[in-house]
C-alpha cells in the first residue's frame, strides 16, 4: 500500500518536472532531434539538401490518400515551421528530379502546393474568388500559358497566367493580402507565380479543393 | 494507531503531490508546454492534412465583397459624356485596350440680353414683322426692316416702329435717312442701308454674356458646416475601419 502510494506520487512529480522542462523555446529534445519520420531519401539528392523537407511515412502517405487530402502518393512536404503570412511563399526544388507536376489548391486554407515527382517544391498563400464569383473546383488542367497577359475584360495585368478554364479562370500573379478576393481566378504572389510558370507545362493537373461543402455553398 | 497515522501522512503527501501537479498543468503556459511535448512525441504521426493546414494563415473572412475592379464595359459606361471606349473586340484584334475618342465640343449657346428681360437664345428664323408689345423680349434678326412712312429719298416721318419692340424700349428712335447707330459691323452678306432707300437694317445685336458670378460665400465656415464635415470624416473613418476589419476586396480576376 505504501509503496503504491509513493509510486503514484513520484509519477506525478516526475510528470510535472517534465512539463516544466519542455517550455517553448527550450532546446529541442531528443525526441524532436530524431523524429519519427521515415528518412526516405530522394533519388540523386545529396544528403545535405534534404533539410527543410519532411519525408512522409508510408502510413502517412496511405492515410493522406485514404482521407482524400491528396489523390496520389506524396513523399515529402516542405517544412514550414510557422503559418505563412499573406504574400509569403516557399519554393525549394533543389535536387528534385524531373517528373509529373501537379498543383493542389485548398481554398479553405488558402494554400497552394506544387508537387513534382511526388515531392512538394513550392507552397504559398493564395487569394480566390469571392462569394458571387466563385472559383471552380475539382480537377482541372492547364490549358494555356501567358507570361505577360493583360485581361481585356478587367483591363488588368495578369502576369504569369496559367489558364484553367475556357472562360478565363487562371492562376496568375496577384496582390495577395488579407481580406482580398478575386473574380474567380487564383491569385498567387508574383515571385511564386514566376516559379510556378516555369515549373509547369500545358496539360499539367490542378486540383482545387472547395472551401465549403456543396450543401454549404447552396445555402 | 501508529499505522493509521502513517497511512494518513502518506495520503496527505500523495494529495499534496497531486495538487501540485494539477496546479502546474492548469497554468496555461505550462499546459501548452505539455501539449507541445505530446505533439512533438507524435510528430511523425501528423497527418498530411494537418501539416498543410498548419501553414495556413486562416480562413478568409466571410464578409460583403467590395469590388475594387469593374468590368470594362461598366467602366466605360461610367465615363463622362463625350468619351468613348472601343469595344473589347477591338482590343482583342490587337488595338490598344482602351482608346479615348474625344467628341467635338458643341459651341456654347449665344445669349443675348434685352433690357429688363431674361436672356433669350437667338431664334433661327426671322421674326415676323409687325408691331406688338407686351411679348417677351426677342432679339432682332439682322434682316432689312421697312420703316413705316418711309418714302423715296429718305422722306417720311413718324417714329420708327420696330416690330417686337417692347414698350418702353431703351433704344433711341431712329430717324429715317439717318445712318444707323454705331455698333458692331453688319454681318457679311447683308446689304448695307441704302441712302434714302427707306430701309433700315438694325445692327445685329449679339452679345455673349458671362453667367452671373455665384453669390459670395463667407471665408469662415458656419458651425453647422464644421459639424457636418466632422461627422463626414467620422463616417468615412468608421467605414474604412469596418471595411479593413471584415471586408473582402476584389483585387484581381
Amino acid at each position: 500500500m505504501k509503496v503504491a502510494a509513493l509510486a503514484v506520487a513520484c509519477l506525478l512529480v516526475g510528470e510535472s518536472a517534465a512539463a516544466l522542462k519542455s517550455r517553448p523555446g527550450a532546446p529541442a529534445s531528443s525526441a524532436r532531434a530524431v523524429p519519427h519520420r521515415v528518412a526516405q531519401p530522394i533519388a540523386q539528392l545529396p544528403a545535405g539538401e534534404a533539410d527543410g523537407r519532411i519525408f512522409l511515412t508510408n502510413a502517412q502517405q496511405r492515410q493522406a490518400i485514404a482521407s482524400g487530402t491528396v489523390d496520389r502518393p506524396v513523399r515529402s512536404l516542405l517544412a514550414v515551421e510557422s503559418p505563412l503570412r499573406y504574400g509569403d511563399y516557399k519554393w525549394n526544388d533543389r535536387g528534385i528530379p524531373a517528373g509529373p507536376t501537379w498543383v493542389r489548391i485548398d481554398l479553405r486554407t488558402q494554400i497552394i502546393s506544387v508537387f513534382r515527382a511526388g515531392h512538394e517544391i513550392g507552397t504559398a498563400v493564395v487569394v480566390y474568388g469571392g462569394d458571387n464569383k466563385e472559383t471552380p473546383t475539382g480537377k482541372l488542367h492547364i490549358l494555356g500559358k501567358a507570361r505577360n497577359h493583360r485581361s481585356s475584360l478587367y483591363d488588368a495585368e495578369m502576369p504569369y497566367t496559367l489558364r484553367l478554364t475556357n472562360d478565363g479562370v487562371s492562376i496568375h500573379g496577384s496582390s495577395v493580402r488579407w481580406g482580398a478576393a478575386t473574380h474567380g481566378c487564383i491569385g498567387v504572389p508574383l515571385d511564386f507565380a514566376e516559379h510556378l510558370f516555369d515549373a509547369t507545362r500545358t496539360g499539367d493537373e490542378v486540383v482545387i479543393i472547395p472551401d465549403r461543402s456543396p450543401s454549404q455553398r447552396s445555402s | 494507531m501508529l499505522l493509521s497515522r502513517r497511512n494518513s501522512a502518506i495520503a496527505a503527501f500523495v494529495a499534496l503531490a497531486a495538487a501540485v501537479s494539477i496546479g502546474v498543468v492548469s497554468d496555461p503556459q505550462l499546459a501548452s508546454a505539455v501539449g507541445e511535448q505530446v505533439h512533438q512525441g507524435v510528430n511523425g504521426m501528423k497527418t498530411v492534412a494537418s501539416m498543410l493546414a498548419g501553414r495556413s494563415p486562416g480562413e478568409r473572412p466571410k464578409g460583403a465583397l467590395a469590388k475594387l475592379k469593374q468590368l470594362k464595359h461598366k467602366r466605360a459606361a461610367a465615363l463622362p459624356l463625350g468619351r468613348h471606349v472601343l469595344p473589347p473586340a477591338a482590343a482583342l484584334l490587337g488595338a490598344p485596350p482602351a482608346i479615348i475618342v474625344p467628341q467635338p465640343i458643341a459651341p456654347a449657346p449665344i445669349y443675348d440680353v434685352v433690357a429688363g428681360g431674361p436672356p433669350t437664345v437667338l431664334p433661327p428664323v426671322p421674326v415676323p414683322t409687325g408691331g406688338g408689345g407686351g411679348g417677351p423680349p426677342i432679339v432682332f434678326p439682322p434682316v432689312p426692316v421697312p420703316i413705316g412712312g418711309g418714302g423715296g429719298g429718305g422722306g417720311g416721318g413718324g417714329p420708327p416702329v420696330l416690330p417686337g419692340t417692347p414698350p418702353g424700349g431703351s433704344g433711341p428712335p431712329v430717324l429715317p435717312g439717318t445712318p444707323p447707330p454705331a455698333g458692331p459691323p453688319a454681318l457679311p452678306g447683308i446689304p448695307p442701308p441704302g441712302g434714302g432707300g427707306g430701309v433700315f437694317v438694325p445692327p445685329p445685336i449679339i452679345t455673349t454674356v458671362v453667367p452671373p458670378p455665384p453669390p459670395a460665400t463667407s471665408a469662415v465656415p458656419e458651425p453647422a458646416s464644421w459639424a457636418m464635415m466632422l461627422v463626414g470624416f467620422a463616417m468615412v473613418g468608421g467605414a474604412l475601419r469596418r471595411k479593413r476589419r471584415i471586408g473582402v476586396h476584389i483585387v484581381a480576376a
